[in-house]
């Protein structure tokens, strides 16, 4: 049996499973869990399998070159499947108490089917059906929590992505006028239509991520939406998302007439997106308000290296390589972190006196905010020098610029973490955190930390 | 005689001062053993003083004392005490232990007691120090030993009160205060002194980098070549001056002066030591000290423009000496202040000793050892004759104040009728200062005065002259007033005889005066002898007067003056302080000296007000940082971050606008920009 072979049996498992949820008797709760866990054991094996093997071997191409899978984005899709075993940790049978139960475990295994072919998507068609399957599963995955927060930014949600997705659909279309036939990823010529095509792509994609000035649903989303299910969006699909617009700014960007405007684009917003973000986080005090904004500067860090990456893609591959790993190793960093504190919104609210409610928690949750700023030896330091060290090759001032806001971001992280260890809580209650949460917090924390120290071997092996 | 009794003199008073920490930190209360330890120590430092000192002037041979130190930079704890230094330390020492002895009745009942004679002994040391040490390291240390004690003494009653402050309270000049409290006093002192002993250190330096030594004799034996190596730059002059200008500021001299005058709010005994007879001294002593060794080392260096600007330096030592002599005296004239008049005085006086110095330096265009050697004797002579009736006047002043309970001399009078002893002992030491045979003062004033119109420095002669007349005029005044007339505003305090403890020591100091100057010949001997054995100098000095039609003329000047002066206060009764009410131009004129010249104001609104200025501006560039990160840069981002999350109020139609707009912005941009 080949991979491939392998993998696609994989899939269509977790999608069996994804379809079969629905029809399990509603009082067998424990068994949809189960399910779910199950689907993300096999997305981890299978997924973990597909980047063993891409790291090793060539790309791993399917259906006839429609997905291929690298090792970059076979190592985001892996880390997205491992992301996802964190947000059903700190979930666990939670979800089951809901009036919309069963359909959280559903669309959870649902979703972990689709970002294999978001990841790996090298065809617009495909990335245009795998984003619709993706963010529907999300659209609604926002709306099930019961409180009215939940359905309110769900709401949004969806008005804000109907709009993305004809942004999206108006790039397909585009493409195929732009030189060769078909929908597969290509070269871009320098026509003034290549132009409306990127834009119109990267206002798509853009919205996903969170990039400044496409990202107003991500607040009210983020920030509004229960912790637990903001942190499949934030920290797992994000990932996919993420491993699409690198490949596909660095396939279009393969020609010296357009690279350096494509990379002059994407350093405006890179610019505009952090510090937007950064300034917006300096006077909340609320923790999932905080990360919501922290995650559009995140943002802003990555299309820094990715700026990098469109300049350098047809005449330096070795950089760009750089800022491809670069680019993997932050977004791990970011999901890492994210998953579990969004995950841990849930429960707390504020900032003051967690380490009363739970010392471990407190303590994790301290590792993984200093990963988001950036403190070595923790894997978001690594994140953030590659990318800075792929960009300053491109453009000096624009790694100050970025810099500068990463020095911005020590104010409120700094706050954030002083207020969690701190013993004087807010309110005379103490929130209570659940085992589930603990598990995810301290699973984050030590990928952080383990993956922290051996960062630049995993450079060498996600760098294509 | 063994050599290490040489180091024994200083460090005796040493060993006293740290006995009496130790005292104290065991919690003695009691004033006897302060006063016991502090006495013994400075007689026993007198007596090695005297042993050594007449061991040398006998024998012949300066004695070394050496223990090393510093090895890398070639120190070593060492004390000379050649002729200069023999002199320096008997006349230090004895003078210290017999105010040590007035200390202990007048300060009886202080509560700064101990305090008080710690820093004495302490003093006493680096005073000694500084006379005997044979390297300029020890010297140095010896030097802010005593400007540390200075400082502590000034400031002795720091807790401020009205009584102990110098200058008439709210007088202001140029609109800065004349009056100064204890603790604004000793800050002067140190910050005055201070100013000039970093131009030492860099002379120090220079010397240092030049000859690779620090030892004084090293730096004698060297001075050729250093002398012409800076003559050659033409540098000579300028570190010359850089190496002495600590000792202008020692030792008071114009502009320096101003710490000494304000000195006055320290108790009277440390006026009388260290204001008057000792640690001022230091300064001319640090003079006379290196005279000798740049005189020769230009002579040495064979090079003409060694020569020509070591004259240009000595020609500076004697124009301030002079300039000093004349401006305090006439400041003298009019205070109304005992121990301001006093403190005036000595300045005005060790401006002759400058004077003296810089004209025999004056003389190396003629190259005359023997006439060079003479004015630096004279300069020591008047340093001795000064130390010894300027002392006794100050022990005096004590008393005076002590019965008044005032330190204004309005308020005195008439004490010759109760005090016949100390009305005798201030007429002595007065009329010593004014320059009145036979007393040692008039000896010692005509030599300095001989050495000037040896160097045929006519101008500085004529001051010299003309300050010797001003010198008699306020002595008479001061005597007059205070002993033989009703007193301005009388109080109801019943002046008597000082008790024998403090009688004593002054009259002894009257007395010495006296026999001094009846024994000049054997005096002169002694300094002539003293300047033979002097390093770098080695040449026997005339300190004979003769009656010369100039000596006679400021003699008869002297004289006819504290005639003249008697006569006005007893025979006509004039009264100065209605003619001062009445005529403008007097009033104006008594203004510009009684605020001393203007110079404290001009100094304060130079150096304080100029660099408050500074201060302010540095402060407000530093609050502008400060502001910038701390309010400025935080309000900004406090602002904006809520500007920017005010535009996230969930409403949906307002997204998809926004959304809308701006991607259709930034694609017109982008477009715009790709088909540039």
């Amino acid at each position: 049996m080949t991979l491939e072979a392998f993998v696609e049996g994989t899939l269509y498992t977790i999608l069996a499973i994804s379809l079969i949820i629905p029809v399990i008797p509603t009082k067998k709760k424990n068994i949809t869990t189960l399910l779910a866990g199950i689907a993300v054991a096999i997305a981890i094996i299978s997924y973990g399998a597909l980047f063993v093997g891409a790291a090793t071997k060539e790309p791993i191409v399917f259906y006839h070159g429609l997905v291929i899978h690298d090792k970059f984005t076979a190592g985001l899709t892996f880390a997205a499947a491992i992301a996802a075993a964190i947000t059903l940790l700190a979930m666990g049978e939670l979800a089951t108490d809901w009036p919309t139960h069963p359909a959280y475990y559903s669309l959870f295994s649902l979703i972990l089917f689709g970002l294999f072919y978001l990841a790996g998507a090298a065809d617009a068609l495909v990335l245009l059906a795998s984003w619709l399957l993706v963010s529907v599963a999300s659209y609604i995955i926002i709306a099930l929590p019961p409180d009215p927060d939940s359905k309110a930014a769900s709401v949004r949600y969806i008005m804000m992505g109907a709009i993305a997705t004809i942004f999206l659909a108006f790039w397909v279309a585009l493409h195929t006028g732009i030189g060769m036939q078909g929908f597969y990823y290509k070269p871009y010529t320098a026509s003034g239509i290549s132009a409306i095509a990127i834009a119109a792509v990267i206002a798509a994609l853009g919205f996903k991520l969170g990039v400044v000035p496409f990202h107003w649903w991500l607040p009210s989303v983020y920030g509004k939406a229960d912790g637990k299910v903001v942190s499949l969006v934030a920290g797992v699909v994000k990932l996919a998302f993420i491993a699409a617009i690198t490949r596909l700014v660095y396939v279009i960007s393969v020609n010296m007439d357009i690279s350096s405007k494509v990379a002059l684009f994407l350093s405006a917003l890179a610019i505009v997106t952090m510090i937007y973000g950064n300034i917006a986080a300096l006077t909340t005090r609320k923790l999932q308000l905080l990360l919501s904004y922290s995650s559009i500067a995140h943002i802003g860090y990555i299309f820094t290296a990715l700026a990098a990456l469109a300049y350098f893609a047809p005449m330096n591959p070795k950089i760009a390589s750089l800022a491809m790993g670069a680019i993997a190793i932050h977004a791990i960093a970011y999901s890492m972190s994210k998953t579990p504190l969004f995950s841990l919104t849930s429960e707390f609210k504020g900032l003051k006196g967690l380490v009363k409610a739970s010392p471990i928690a407190a303590i994790s949750a301290t590792i993984l905010l200093f990963s988001l700023l950036g403190v070595p030896p923790f894997l978001g330091f690594w994140g953030k020098l590659y990318m800075f060290l792929a960009a300053v090759k491109y453009s000096v001032p624009l790694v100050l610029i970025a810099l500068i806001n990463s020095g911005i971001s020590a104010a409120y992280y700094a706050l954030a973490v002083r207020d969690i260890l701190s013993r004087n809580a807010e309110t005379e209650r103490t929130p209570e955190i659940s085992p589930g949460v603990e598990a995810a917090l301290v699973t984050g924390a030590v990928i952080t930390i383990i993956f922290g120290v051996v960062a630049p071997l995993i450079l060498h092996a996600i760098s294509p | 005689m063994e050599p290490f009794l040489a180091s024994l003199i200083w460090l005796f008073p040493y060993f006293g001062a740290i006995l009496m920490a130790i005292l104290y930190i065991s919690g003695v209360k009691k004033e006897l053993p302060y006063s016991i330890t502090t006495a013994t120590s400075l007689f026993i430092a007198a007596l090695l003083a005297t042993i050594v000192g007449v061991h040398v002037l006998e024998s012949g041979k300066p004695v070394l004392d050496v223990h090393h130190w510093i090895p890398w930079i070639n120190v070593n704890v060492s004390t000379y005490i050649d002729g200069l230094s023999a002199i320096m330390t008997m006349l230090v020492s004895w003078l210290s232990f017999l105010i040590g002895v007035y200390s202990i009745e007048y300060m009886k009942g202080d509560w700064g007691y101990p305090r008080y004679f710690f820093f004495f002994s302490f003093f006493v040391g680096s005073m000694l120090l500084v006379v005997s040490a044979e390297n300029l390291l020890m010297l140095f240390i010896g030097w802010e030993g005593t400007g540390l004690a200075s400082y502590a003494l000034i400031g002795h009653w720091y807790t401020d009160e009205e009584e102990y402050w110098v200058g008439v309270p709210g007088r202001k000049a140029l609109g800065l205060p004349m009056y100064f409290e204890p603790s604004h006093s000793g800050l002067r002192a140190i910050m005055f002194t201070r100013f000039g002993d970093i131009g030492m250190l860099i002379g120090m330096a220079v010397i240092y980098h030049l000859t690779g030594t620090l030892s004084i004799r090293g730096i004698a034996s060297a001075a050729g070549g250093w002398s012409g190596a800076l003559a050659a730059k033409g540098m000579l002059t300028l570190v010359l001056i850089l190496l002495t200008l600590g000792a202008f500021a020692k030792s008071a001299q114009f502009p320096f002066h101003e710490w000494l005058v304000t000195a006055m709010t320290g108790p009277t005994p440390v006026s009388a030591l260290i204001h008057a007879a000792t640690m001022v001294k230091a300064g001319i002593y640090f003079v006379l000290r290196f005279a000798p060794i740049i005189f020769t080392g230009a002579l040495l260096s064979g090079s003409h423009l060694a020569i020509l600007q070591t004259r240009e330096y000595f020609l500076i030592v004697a124009g301030i000496g002079a300039v000093t002599a004349f401006i305090l005296a006439t400041m003298a004239l009019v205070s109304n202040e005992f121990k301001l008049i006093l403190a005036f005085s000595t300045a005005s006086q060790i401006g002759y000793m400058f004077l003296a110095a810089g004209a025999a330096g004056a003389i190396i265009a003629e190259a005359n050892k023997y006439l060079f050697a003479s004015g630096i004797a004279a300069s020591l002579a008047h340093l001795m004759s000064h130390a010894i009736f300027k002392a006794a006047l100050f022990l005096i002043s004590g008393w005076a104040l002590h019965v008044a309970h005032s330190r204004f001399i309005d308020k005195m009078g008439d004490y010759a009728k109760y005090m016949k002893i100390t009305a005798i002992s201030i007429w002595l030491a007065g009329l010593s200062l004014a320059g009145i045979p036979p007393l040692s003062g008039f000896f010692s004033k005509e030599l300095t005065l001989k050495a000037a119109e040896d160097a045929g420095l006519t101008w500085v002669y004529i001051l010299g002259a003309v300050t010797a007349i001003l010198t008699a005029a306020y002595t008479t005044r001061l005597i007059i007033r205070v002993f033989h007339m009703h007193p301005y505003e009388p109080s109801e305090h019943k002046p008597h005889e000082a008790p024998p403890l403090m009688l004593v020591p002054y009259t002894i100091l009257a007395l010495a005066a006296l026999t001094f100057g009846l024994a000049w010949k054997y005096m002169g001997r002694v300094l002539s002898r003293a300047s033979e054995l002097t390093l770098s100098l080695g040449s026997p000095a005339s300190l004979a007067i003769h009656l010369t039609s100039h000596v006679a003329m400021v003699l008869g000047g002297a004289l006819s003056t504290i005639g003249i002066v008697a006569a006005l206060y007893l025979a006509w009764h004039v009264n100065f302080r209605e003619l001062i009410k009445k005529s403008v131009a007097a009033r104006i004129t008594f203004n510009f000296l009684f605020d001393r010249w203007y110079i404290n104001s001009i100094i304060y609104l130079l150096f304080v007000v100029g660099f408050i200025g500074v201060s302010y501006m540095l402060w407000a560039v530093d609050f502008g940082i400060d502001w910038f990160y701390h309010i400025g840069l935080v309000v900004f981002a406090g602002v904006a971050s809520l500007a920017i999350r005010a535009l996230h109020r969930g409403r949906p139609e307002y997204y998809n606008a926004m959304y809308l707009i701006l991607t259709a912005l930034g694609l017109l941009l982008f477009v715009l920009e790709w088909l540039r």
